[in-house]
């Protein structure tokens, strides 16, 4: 094994307190496990999450690792660009889904993404949004950052950094649940901030203020469109904000909240701590440049490098114990859920539907393992992270989209089959074009992403991977419209019922 | 070794670093109060802490018509003005917009999150009838408690 950064960067007393952090986390793992008497307890905490307990499992559970690695290296090479278009389309999304939709859900009192799915178009789509919300789970991004951390820190090979963080955080899941998940959070989300936070001031000081570091960096990194066209970032980075619309984690804590207006509240919160926590990364990008000029640094490294150069010993422990936790709070969580899409929402609701709350239970624990275990094998087979996430992120958007925001918004008739037949054709076209692009296209080593130019008619078009999901939206709505005039429509008093508070 | 040119960029960053920090530690305090005082309940006491929606909460009241209000404004205001902020600076060079900007940014998120931590402990105390972290700092309960011991609450 070789030494990574963490051998010139960080002290002893710093490792102590990494090792501090792991042991700690063990033991709330063990403070959960008394706390679980039945299957909700497990999976949604006994829906008695207050509010600042879910803030801080919604902002850990949202900021994974990779925050200080791809979005931190995003913020490096191009500057304040990210807080003009990267981030407000998220923000918004955040903002509406919260008073439009989550909370009409939440009073529903379903647990799950696939629930809401059965509720308005039967077990089907309820099947296709579980295998759908299974995929986007399974967290094999998460263990590949986590591998690259160990590998930065302690030179230690990615596969292993892997296997060792990723256990760790599964094995206080498979204790506590979403009690020890959320928890650990709180703790996780302080940590992770508060040395990024630290880190602005020290480095301003060290720098001379703020004219000295923005007379080092490029025009193009104060300009807001960065080095960007506008399409390109509306039509990649837009359509990337679309997956919050169905995060599984965000649905899970919703639900997990004591009510509907708690859950709300702490949504709002949310954003706004999204709003500074952004701000100052975006910062830290413009300082890492200052730092380490002209691309002297691979660009997923800077900031994460820069940000131990300017923290004193004692509190880089604590930023690195962030880091870990950020990482493993994701883990967590998206391994929680994808285990209770097999155990609940394939098994129990559609297959086993007398199996009891024990036996659910310990088949939803058994599952945690084996979500880990296929993670930790895929890793293998994606070579690059970006990848992997677009994949994801594009099923779940192009299963479950579609069918949840009919439920509420599609004035006209409406039916069963027309949310079966959205899922089902969403799915098709998002493989479809992926492996497309994927085989015709050629890779953009710059914008870590693959390109198709397409002739139509004399007119070349350039399709972006990340467009999967322009493609498959479009796809999905046209089936869903198709399939609700060709199905059974549903009667016009049940589906007010169903739709209980629209 | 840089020359140290300190202006209002750096006061405002260093004062949001501060805020934001100081934001994450009352969260973790509240998170502690929360801990201490309503999950480590002996067993049987935690019917209390499930909502009382089920049980005929006016369903048409899911929408927070004033919190949504106020967000909308602060999202107007955060981006809307960003513009204004970029072409005062840059363009125009005229930074004291830019300090009023983030002034009001500021506030704005302050009055925001007051807000929402006022209604939430109102909610708590009229609602569930606990005894809130607003109510555990100063000393004064914001509602009249209507809930003792398992009565039914009224939604804030």
């Amino acid at each position: 094994m070789g030494s990574g950064i963490g051998s010139e960067t960080i002290h002893l007393v710093d490792w102590i307190l990494v090792a501090a952090y792991f042991v700690g986390m063990f033991f709330i793992g063990m403070w959960a496990y008394r706390k679980v008497k039945e299957f909700e307890d497990f999976l949604v905490a006994g829906r008695a999450l207050t509010l600042p307990i879910l803030v801080g499992t919604l902002m850990a559970s949202y900021y994974c690792g990779m925050y200080f690695f791809a979005d931190a290296g995003f913020m490096y090479s191009e500057g304040t660009s990210a807080d003009i278009f990267y981030y407000p389309p998220y923000y918004l999304l955040m903002i509406l889904m919260s008073f439009f939709l989550m909370t009409r859900l939440r009073v529903l009192g379903d647990i799950s993404l696939p629930d809401i799915l059965e509720r308005f178009y039967g077990k089907i789509t309820r099947f296709f949004g579980a295998i759908g919300s299974f995929f986007y789970c399974v967290p094999v991004m998460q263990l590949m950052a986590c591998g690259v951390v160990f590998n930065v820190l302690l030179g230690w090979p990615a596969w292993l950094g892997a296997l060792v963080g990723g256990a760790f955080a599964v094995l206080y899941t498979l204790l506590g649940g979403l009690w020890a998940v959320a928890v650990t959070d709180m703790i996780q989300f302080a940590m992770m901030f508060s040395g990024v936070i630290l880190s602005v001031p020290i480095a301003l000081m060290a720098h001379g203020g703020w004219s000295n570091i923005l007379a080092l960096n490029p025009e193009w990194h104060l300009d807001p469109l960065g080095s960007y066209t506008s399409w390109i970032i509306l039509g990649v980075y837009a359509a990337s904000s679309l997956t919050l619309l169905v995060e599984p984690a965000f649905y899970q804590r919703f639900f997990a909240a004591r009510d509907h207006k708690t859950a709300l509240r702490a949504f709002i919160v949310m954003v706004c701590f999204w709003l500074f926590v952004d701000r100052i990364l975006v910062s830290v990008g413009l300082i890492a440049w200052a730092s380490y000029p002209g691309f002297a640094l691979p660009i997923d490294e800077a900031v994460f490098t820069t940000i131990l150069h300017y923290l004193p010993y004692g509190i880089s422990g604590f930023f690195v114990a962030g880091v870990f936790a950020g990482i493993m709070s994701t883990i967590d969580s998206y391994t929680l859920i994808g285990a209770a899409n097999i155990s609940y929402d394939i098994i129990k609701k559609i297959f086993k539907p007398d199996l009891s709350e024990e036996r659910t239970l310990w088949l939803t624990r058994v599952m945690v393992v084996a979500t880990f275990i296929l993670s930790f094998g895929l890793m293998f087979i994606f070579p690059r992270i970006m990848m992997v996430w677009l994949l994801q992120a594009a099923i779940l958007t192009s299963v479950a989209v579609i069918p949840i925001l009919g439920a509420f918004f599609w004035p006209f008739r409406k039916s069963a089959f027309g949310g079966t037949l959205s899922a089902l054709v969403g799915f098709a076209a998002t493989i479809v074009y992926i492996a497309a692009v994927m085989v015709f296209g050629t890779p953009v080593p710059g914008w870590d992403t693959i390109i198709w130019e397409v002739n139509i008619f004399g007119v070349t078009v350039h399709l972006w991977a990340e467009m999967v999901v322009y493609v498959s939206i479009v796809v999905a709505l046209l089936a869903y419209i198709v399939g609700n005039f060709f199905g059974t429509p549903l009667d016009p008093q049940l589906y007010r019922e169903r739709r209980a508070l629209s | 070794m840089y020359p140290q040119v300190f202006d209002y960029k750096d006061y405002f960053t260093i004062a949001g670093a501060v805020f934001t920090l100081l934001l994450i530690g009352f969260f973790l305090v509240w998170f502690f109060w929360d801990l201490k005082t309503k999950f480590n309940l002996k067993e049987g006491q935690q019917g209390n802490m499930q909502a009382p929606e089920e049980e005929g909460e006016d369903e048409a009241r899911w929408l927070d018509k004033n919190l949504l209000i106020l967000v909308l404004i602060g999202t107007t205001l955060v981006y809307g003005l960003y513009f204004v902020l970029y072409y005062a600076c840059r363009v125009f060079h005229a930074s004291w917009i830019a300090g009023l900007y983030w002034a009001l940014c500021g506030l704005f998120l302050l009055i925001l999150l007051a807000y929402i931590c006022l209604s939430e402990w109102y909610h708590e105390e009229k609602t569930y009838g606990e005894v809130s972290f607003f109510q555990k700092l100063t000393g004064r309960a914001l509602a009249k408690r209507s809930r003792n011991g398992g009565g039914k609450g009224v939604s804030a």
